[in-house]
């Protein structure tokens, strides 16, 4: 961790969807430049605290906090300003189906640059040819593979150079191919001196991109901490892995 | 959660009674176009997504429209021309068609047909939007699905709807003419002269407004439902009928309102004038 100041931080984070009490008291914290994955089972609750991350949820208690100020209880236009350091890679890439790959891509810098045609084009270019998409700048989403979806995704999450990029499910229903792509694209991105918290249930890219690891269950973080540390060392986690974890209760 | 996906007081799901449901909904509703009225001064919509939307949506509806105004035209004239035949009166028929059509067909018929049309593809393309993450795609890439999606679409129809309205109007009396010319025994001219002879500018302007007003309505349901749809593919079709009722109940209700209204302004001009 290159500084003790979290870039993310959540505190106490409740969450409930009508009866259903999700989260209960969540703390969850994340540094600069490091990748921190997010496990937990189907239903646990990791994606709506990614989204909550980005302003897409609200807490119903708790408090988020980014660069050391509380972001929680922000109105839509302010979250706006928030949104534009923190990037969200949708797990189906969410791109606009009315548009190409390139406009999709555009439309970031369209909303919030001012840069010539020329240099955004060049952008585009580069972050495609990066994520290995180059020539599909005139393809609609529908046209690409699931795998290129995510990329062209993360392309466009990408293109605004945000400080964090949360990664929900972005590796789910790839090939191992694809898998190998994405995971590179992530350590990449880590080298470049940008933080990441990947949701996912993918054991081998939490092990290939991460420092640390957080397992969600029974709407809190059970374990959390350095991942080679948690792998064989930590019998919840092992329990998970090995799919012997019954949801819904903690066998310690 | 609110259509913007801010908190609200009370959580949807613990409203038990359709009375607060329906007053949950109207509020939010509202909220929603209070929005797309803010976004017009702060960020307005590109010119091109505005004109973009009126093709889409407004000449796209040109065909229907036509064929409903003229099917209209044509089957006023035969009704009234063959019930007026037995008082004599089938004279009467151009200035009655014309000024059925022109005060309250046109934009009643041209509405329905866009609350069929538009509303139904507006509620699809926000809800599909909103199923499959785009619309939080929108919010996570720092903009307003409000001013990038509802207000250009809420705009387009409004500027459409009377648009369409005219034409309508103009072939729904020219139904009336084919049959009148043909069958009735009133020659073009006559029709024509008649017909003109009857209308007077606030007959027009009446129809015209409510047109507008019938094209807010639809827009801004079409994007309630839309955003309002949950639970994937079969979600937005159910979103899509809601939003079709909604939307010709709501033609329906507000004609009346308006017409009411509208004849109270004309009386008061008359008594007044």
């Amino acid at each position: 961790m290159a500084s003790r100041e979290p870039l993310l931080k959540v505190v106490g984070f409740t969450k409930s969807f009508g009866s259903k009490l999700v989260h209960r008291g969540l703390d969850f914290d994340l540094y600069p430049q490091e990748v921190v994955s997010l496990i937990g089972g189907s239903g646990s609750g990791k994606s709506v605290l990614l989204r909550a991350m980005i302003g897409l949820e609200a807490p119903d208690a708790g408090r988020i906090y980014f660069k050391g100020v509380d972001v929680s209880s922000y109105s839509e236009r302010q979250w706006r300003d928030v949104r534009l350091n923190i990037a969200y890679a949708f797990q189906g890439g969410a791109l606009f189906d009315s548009m190409t790959v390139e406009e999709n891509i555009l439309y970031p810098l369209d909303a919030h640059t001012m840069l010539s045609r020329a240099e955004k084009q060049r952008k585009i270019d580069e972050i495609l040819e990066l994520l290995g998409l180059k020539g599909t700048n005139e393809l609609f989403p529908s046209d690409l593979s699931g795998g290129m979806q995510k990329r062209a995704g993360l392309a466009r999450a990408l293109i605004l150079d945000p400080e964090v990029i949360l990664y929900d499910e972005p590796t789910a229903g790839l090939d191992p191919f694809n898998t190998k792509n994405i995971q590179d694209i992530i350590i990449d991105l880590k080298a470049q001196g940008r933080a990441g918290i990947l949701v996912t249930h993918d054991m081998p890219t939490v092990f290939a991109t991460s420092e640390r690891m957080a397992l969600l269950l029974e709407g809190k973080i059970a374990v959390s901490g350095r991942v080679e540390d948690l792998r064989e060392g930590n019998e919840l986690v092992r329990s998970f892995i090995t799919g012997e974890m019954a949801y819904g209760t903690t066998q310690q | 959660m609110s259509i913007r996906g801010e908190p609200v007081l009370i959580p949807v799901q613990q409203r038990s009674s359709a009375v607060h449901r329906y007053i949950y909904s109207v509020g939010d509703a509202s909220n929603m176009v209070l929005d797309s009225f803010r976004s017009l001064f702060r960020n307005p919509p590109s010119f091109n997504s505005i004109t973009h939307e009126i093709f889409q949506l407004g000449v796209k509806s040109f065909v229907i429209v036509a064929v409903a105004a003229l099917a209209v035209g044509l089957v006023m004239a035969i009704q009234f021309g063959f019930g007026l035949a037995r008082f004599g009166a089938k004279l009467y028929v151009p200035k009655i068609v014309t000024i059925s059509i022109v005060r309250e067909l046109g934009p009643i018929f041209t509405a329905l047909m866009l609350a069929g049309r538009v509303g139904a593809g507006i509620t699809s393309e926000v809800g599909s939007m909103k199923v499959t993450q785009q619309l939080d795609a929108i919010r996570a890439l720092g903009t307003d699905p409000i001013q990038k999606i509802v207000t250009p679409k809420i705009i387009a129809v409004t500027l459409a709807a009377p648009l369409l309205t005219i034409v309508a109007d103009f072939l729904g009396i020219f139904g009336g003419l084919l049959i009148s010319s043909t069958n009735l025994d009133v020659s073009a001219y006559d029709y024509f002269f008649k017909s003109f002879e009857i209308v007077t500018a606030r007959d027009v302007a009446g129809g015209i407004f409510k047109s507008v007003v019938f094209g807010f309505i639809i827009g801004a349901t079409g994007c309630y439902y839309g955003l309002r749809t949950s639970g994937g593919t079969q979600g937005v079709g159910q979103a899509t009928t809601r939003s079709v009722v909604a939307a010709s109940v709501l033609v329906v209700i507000a004609d009346f309102v308006l017409t009411k209204g509208i004849w109270i302004l004309e009386y008061a001009f008359r008594s007044g004038g």
